[in-house]
């Protein structure tokens, strides 16, 4: 009985540990890339400060684009991520100022990785555009 | 009784590990990743059996549950092997491969060993909780297995994309099989634990490895180096 809690708990510690490990490799992956001057005008962000609020909004408009490569899933791993990290604000930040200023800095990484993804979808309907729809006409 | 949407995933999770299988065979990767195209081939003819056993005898008969258990038992010994293939990759390049081969194989002797013994009290039920206490604490050494592979992918600062995700997969399905069969041994009864997770967390493995090996080209990089940095901070 003991045994089995103790195996619950700690399953429950890694896996958790295990999906913010695969996120932060995706932001951080993410905050390796530039921006394009397209991208900023579309999103306003001017450099990689961009506020974790933004999140919603910038995954709204990766919405508007075709998918690129399969980042459906990863952009809805980094959704469940930066819900999660509101959570954590919410319950650590009065106690554990540390973290709150660690989840505010990974919910930033969290809207420059949708910021990212829709840049790329940004290029690929580009593509899309100048290689399919022109050479018809 | 199965519904619809019980089919739909299993037939989902059977299609995943033979696209696995087909995929590696038809990119000229089976070899490279042999240990894990033979765990989605040994896992696609367990699905097979369970399919025949649920037709010819029923879902709630105890000739499934037996295969049922026992299947996820060896699976679950075959995965073992598929960690080691994983081992082989982060530590191709040292010498140490040899001596965590051994030390994981002990590892599972022991873990068999120790769970015979823990329930070596209830002889009425031996065999029927004897699977479900083996899968547990064969679950959680794959788990401890796993994040010590995935400390080493760390601290080596292994850049291999494929290599990250298929660990960071086989992470997250020991870790969400390990809970669920705890779960199980707490709350027999549990709807959530005996039929709802199962399957899901069983689609998951071959979901993965399949994205992965679909969509992460060979030549992809991870920076892990700048994750230890940015938690360091």
């Amino acid at each position: 009985m003991i045994l089995a809690v103790i195996i619950l708990v700690i399953s429950l510690a890694l896996l958790l540990q295990f999906f913010v490990s695969y996120c932060r490799l995706q932001i951080a992956a993410g905050r390796r890339v530039e921006l394009s001057e397209s991208a900023r005008e579309a999103t306003g962000i001017q450099d990689q400060g961009v506020s974790g609020d933004e999140f919603l909004r910038l995954r709204r408009l990766v919405e508007l684009c075709p998918e690129t490569n399969g980042d459906t899933y990863k952009l809805g791993a980094i959704h469940a991520y930066h819900a999660f990290l509101g959570v954590v604000r919410l319950l650590f930040g009065p106690v554990m100022p540390a973290a709150a200023a660690w989840a505010t800095a990974e919910r930033a990484g969290c809207s420059y990785y949708a910021a990212v993804a829709l840049d790329a979808r940004i290029s690929q309907t580009r593509r899309i555009y100048e290689t399919d729809f022109l050479s018809m006409q | 009784m199965l519904g619809p949407t019980d089919y739909a995933v299993w037939f989902l999770g059977f299609g995943l590990e033979v696209f696995v299988v087909v995929y590696s065979l038809f990119r000229r990767q089976f070899i490279r990743y042999l240990t894990l195209n033979l765990y989605m081939m040994a896992a696609a003819l367990a699905t097979c059996a369970h399919f025949y056993f649920v037709q010819h005898y029923g879902f709630s008969s105890m000739a499934y549950r037996y295969l049922y258990y026992y299947s996820d038992a060896l699976l679950t010994i075959l995965l073992y092997f598929s960690v080691f293939g994983l081992y082989q990759h982060v530590f191709g390049e040292m010498r140490a491969s040899q001596y965590i081969r051994t030390a994981s194989l002990m590892l599972l002797v022991g873990t068999a060993c120790v769970s015979f013994m823990i329930v070596r009290e209830s002889q009425n039920h031996l065999t029927s909780r004897f699977v479900v206490q083996l899968s547990q604490n064969l679950y959680f050494v794959g788990l401890v297995l796993i994040y010590i592979l995935w400390g080493a992918v760390m601290k080596l600062r292994e850049t291999r994309t494929r290599v990250i995700q298929l660990v960071l997969a086989l992470g997250i399905y020991f870790s969400a099989y390990s809970a669920t069969y705890a779960l199980r041994n707490l709350f027999p009864d549990l709807v959530l634990a005996r039929s709802i997770l199962p399957p899901l967390v069983g689609t998951w493995l071959p979901f993965a490895w399949a994205f992965t090996l679909w969509r992460i080209p060979e030549e992809a990089r991870l920076q892990t180096a700048q994750l230890v940095a940015t938690t360091a901070r």
